[in-house]
């Protein structure tokens, strides 16, 4: 290395924010917009914007129910099935199902940033594998079935008995454990349904508890 | 106030290199003493508060409910997603892998988490802090592996109690050999189910204790937190996000705004050091090679001492870079053995247990810690197949939506079941001690060279046989305790994590009296180089048992001490 001793002129000088400068993160930001379409695209890529401003770029807006449409995973159809899945496994109680706050949609985005191809393929073939079972057993479509029927297939699947494998019940488990993820670390789950302190002020460690009081949507690190 | 600076033609009294747990508190030692003091950080500026933007985030607030893009982990966090504080709210306080490779040895791997930027790890540690015993100190003198330690408990009794003040630490008197008490502010409640296990633990085991974690918490600031501009803890246990109250310690709450309220503390940030500049004729190092990590443009930055602080690998990677025709193998390095010794903690036992009752038991508040077992084998014993011991980590906690939502039902009833807490835990963690090994190493990669110019690390360092023995037996040992108060759905396993993952990485620039075996001195100095010191875990003989960074903390202000006294008398 080389190091030049002449004086240079640079002022004192506090550190610059972050910026998307190189080719690296360009060719990242452009990586997204597979998930986004191009339109947003261009805007990132022509405004300095710090690591931050990117996170927001990603942020996922719930949609209402009678706003259901295809996601950027799942067909209409498909997000359609998720709807219905998701609105049965947690059922509207004293607060909203996992539906009525689009826990659909949420997986249908976290997918598509957080998820690998093939862990995306999988949901995609659960819920295949789910529609599959509702023709076979019932000569009908999921969500044609009644409410009944559609809980004791769900939970059928997820005994792993015949016809259904363990490898079926691992994949509805996999399922429900993205609908309860999408669901408590909700608004509504975290904080109306379950008790979010977000100061809890200090550690106490006994307090009294009595059965049905809503345990904590608050954790560490999720 | 602190001034920051880029080019500086000053001759500081003293350079401090790293911003982080031993960085920070060097930086205040100097100061206070009245040297003019110039701490140099890699990374940028986080300053307290201001640049906390992930904290007090709810999940709902976070784009992806905290996690990370996959795209962004592979790009540039791709060794730094394993770690277990690593997401969406903490990222910006890791490394990034992208413009900071390594390499590992064929057959090896190794986690090496980094965090660049002001305070280093300081941000991100678990905060446990536990004194060294003798029986630490003396364990290589004992079985042969490593060298001894050049200092025993008593040199550094009083420098713990120094830095303990300062810092707060959270715990309780216990009075036990192997784990010597700290200056402690009171602890974190123990859970009633944690209390019972500990009463039963310690009647069936005479000679095990499960005692009140100690971690460097403010569960009740006195007058010198206060005065640090420090509040009581919150117990948010989101520490890593950054905490606005500086209820845990950290360069940001702690040793910066004692340094800068000295008026002799000069930062200089984006410098990445790239060597020491060495001077032969008179033997001494006179200053650092910087790389702007911006622009890389260069610059050097001189002082009268030089204090090595950067991280163990970080400390090590500088002295090996900084060759001259009489160090052409590293400065410092006349004995050979810098790079070598190379260790971390064994994290890879757990045992984990369900607690009957306590049904209408709860807590409030999310601990930052648990409690602890100190390592019950201090003692050698021949008839163990393994040498030295290990500590756990426990503590009980009730089952919350994310261990229930694996229960089967869908519905109403599975929803009634997630919305209250389940059955109560109980868990143990081993945190093992891993021999001190000659071909555990780093060295220069001979072509491969990061962003800013310098040779990439290579490590090579893998767990032997004592390390996989004590885990095998941590295991057991932990299941067993469970099984014998009487617990059930006992679990127990070895997990297969590589050294690095610890992330307490420690040894390559090891202390001894003999020069001819090792790099520095019983004050952290250079046997070779009397202005140099390096007083991270890069300087430790053996990992002992316990977290090394209060020991970090109270080696750094004995060894400032000492260059003060020696500049003053004209020796350095």
């Amino acid at each position: 290395m080389n190091i030049d001793k002449q004086k240079r002129k640079t002022p004192l000088t506090q550190t610059q924010p972050d910026r998307i400068t190189d080719q690296a993160k360009r060719q990242f930001i452009t990586g997204l917009g597979k998930c986004f379409g191009m339109g947003l695209v261009t805007a990132i890529s022509t405004n300095l914007i710090s690591t931050n401003a990117l996170a927001f770029a990603l942020n996922y807006q719930a949609k209402p129910l009678t706003a259901l449409s295809k996601g950027k995973l799942f067909s209409l159809n498909e997000m359609k099935l998720l709807a219905d899945i998701c609105a049965l496994t947690i059922p509207a109680t004293e607060t909203p199902s996992a539906a009525d706050i689009d826990t659909h949609g949420f997986i249908d985005n976290q997918l598509c940033y957080c998820a690998s191809k093939a862990e995306q393929h999988q949901v995609i073939a659960t819920l295949a594998m789910i529609e599959l079972a509702a023709q076979s057993h019932y000569q009908q479509g999921f969500i044609q079935l009644s409410e009944k029927d559609k809980l004791q297939l769900l939970t059928t699947i997820e005994q792993g008995t015949l016809p259904y494998s363990s490898k079926n019940r691992a994949d509805i488990k996999q399922l429900k454990a993205l609908i309860c993820f999408g669901y408590y670390t909700s608004e509504i789950g975290a904080s109306h349904e379950l008790i979010y302190q977000k100061i809890p002020g200090g550690f106490k460690g006994s307090i009294s508890y009595k059965k049905g009081q809503a345990g904590y949507g608050s954790l560490a690190y999720y | 106030m602190t001034k920051y600076v880029k080019e500086s033609q000053q001759v500081y009294d003293a350079i401090v290199i790293g911003s982080g747990i031993t960085g920070g508190w060097a930086a205040k030692e100097f100061c206070q003493r009245g040297l003019k003091t110039l701490m140099i950080e890699r990374g940028r500026i986080v300053e307290h508060r201001k640049d906390y933007i992930g904290e007090g985030k709810a999940p709902w607030e976070l784009p992806l409910r905290s996690k990370v893009p996959l795209s962004l982990i592979e790009e540039q966090h791709s060794v730094q997603k394993k770690c277990y504080a690593f997401n969406d709210a903490t990222k910006h306080f890791f490394g990034n892998d992208r413009d900071l490779p390594f390499q590992t040895a064929k057959g090896t791997d190794f986690w090496w988490i980094r965090a660049n930027q002001l305070g280093g790890k300081s941000l991100l540690w678990h905060r446990y802090s536990y004194r060294l015993s003798d029986y630490d100190f003396n364990a290589n003198k004992l079985d042969g592996y490593g060298t001894d330690w050049p200092l025993r408990y008593n040199d550094l009794k009083d420098w713990y109690s120094l830095v303990e003040k300062h810092v707060g630490i959270c715990g309780q008197k216990e009075n036990l050999p192997q784990l010597p008490d700290s200056e402690f502010l009171p602890p974190f409640d123990m859970t009633k189910p944690e209390q019972f296990v500990k009463s039963k633990i310690e009647a069936a085991f005479p000679d095990r204790r499960v005692i009140h974690g100690r971690q460097a918490h403010l569960t009740k600031p006195s007058k010198i937190h206060l005065e640090q501009g420090r509040g009581q803890c919150m117990a948010r246990n989101e520490c890593q996000k950054g905490c606005s109250f500086g209820a845990y310690f950290s360069t940001q709450s702690s040793t910066l705004p004692a340094a800068s309220d000295t008026g002799n503390l000069s930062i200089a940030p984006n410098s990445v050091v790239h060597s020491l500049i060495y001077d032969e004729k008179t033997n001494r190092v006179k200053g650092v090679r910087v790389v702007d990590n911006d622009d890389l443009s260069e610059r050097e930055y001189f002082a009268k001492v030089i204090f090595v602080c950067a991280s163990t690998l970080g400390s090590t990677q500088i002295l090996l870079n900084s060759t001259s025709a009489k160090f052409p193998h590293g400065i410092a390095n006349s004995s050979g053995v810098l790079g070598h010794y190379l260790m971390d903690h064994n994290y890879n036992a757990w045992a984990n247990a369900d607690i009957e009752g306590f049904d209408n038991e709860f807590y409030s508040g999310r601990r930052p810690g648990g409690i602890y077992i100190p390592n019950f084998y201090f003692q050698p014993d021949k008839k163990r197949p393994f040498l030295r011991g290990y500590g756990m980590s426990a503590g009980a906690y009730r089952e919350a939506w994310d261990d229930l939502q694996a229960s089967d039902g869908f519905g109403v009833d599975f929803k009634n079941k997630l919305k209250q807490p389940g059955k109560w835990k109980f868990y143990l963690g081993a945190q093992g001690e891993m021999l001190p090994r000659f071909e555990n190493q780093v060295k220069l990669h001979p072509t491969l060279k990061d962003k800013w110019g310098i040779p990439q690390l290579e490590i090579n360092c893998t767990f032997s046989e004592n390390e996989t023995l004590m885990m095998q037996d941590a295991a057991e040992q932990g299941a067993h305790m469970l099984k014998t108060i009487g617990l059930t759905n006992v679990k127990s396993g070895v997990r297969n994590k590589p050294p690095g993952s610890g992330i307490h990485e420690l040894g390559t620039a090891r202390m001894g009296r003999d020069p001819k075996t090792s790099v520095l001195n019983s004050f952290n100095q250079s046997h070779d180089v009397p202005n140099l010191f390096v007083t991270d875990g890069a300087s430790f003989c053996s990992s002992a048992v316990q977290n090394p960074s209060l020991t970090f903390m109270a080696l750094t202000v004995r060894a400032v001490n000492y260059a003060v006294q020696e500049l003053n008398a004209k020796r350095l």
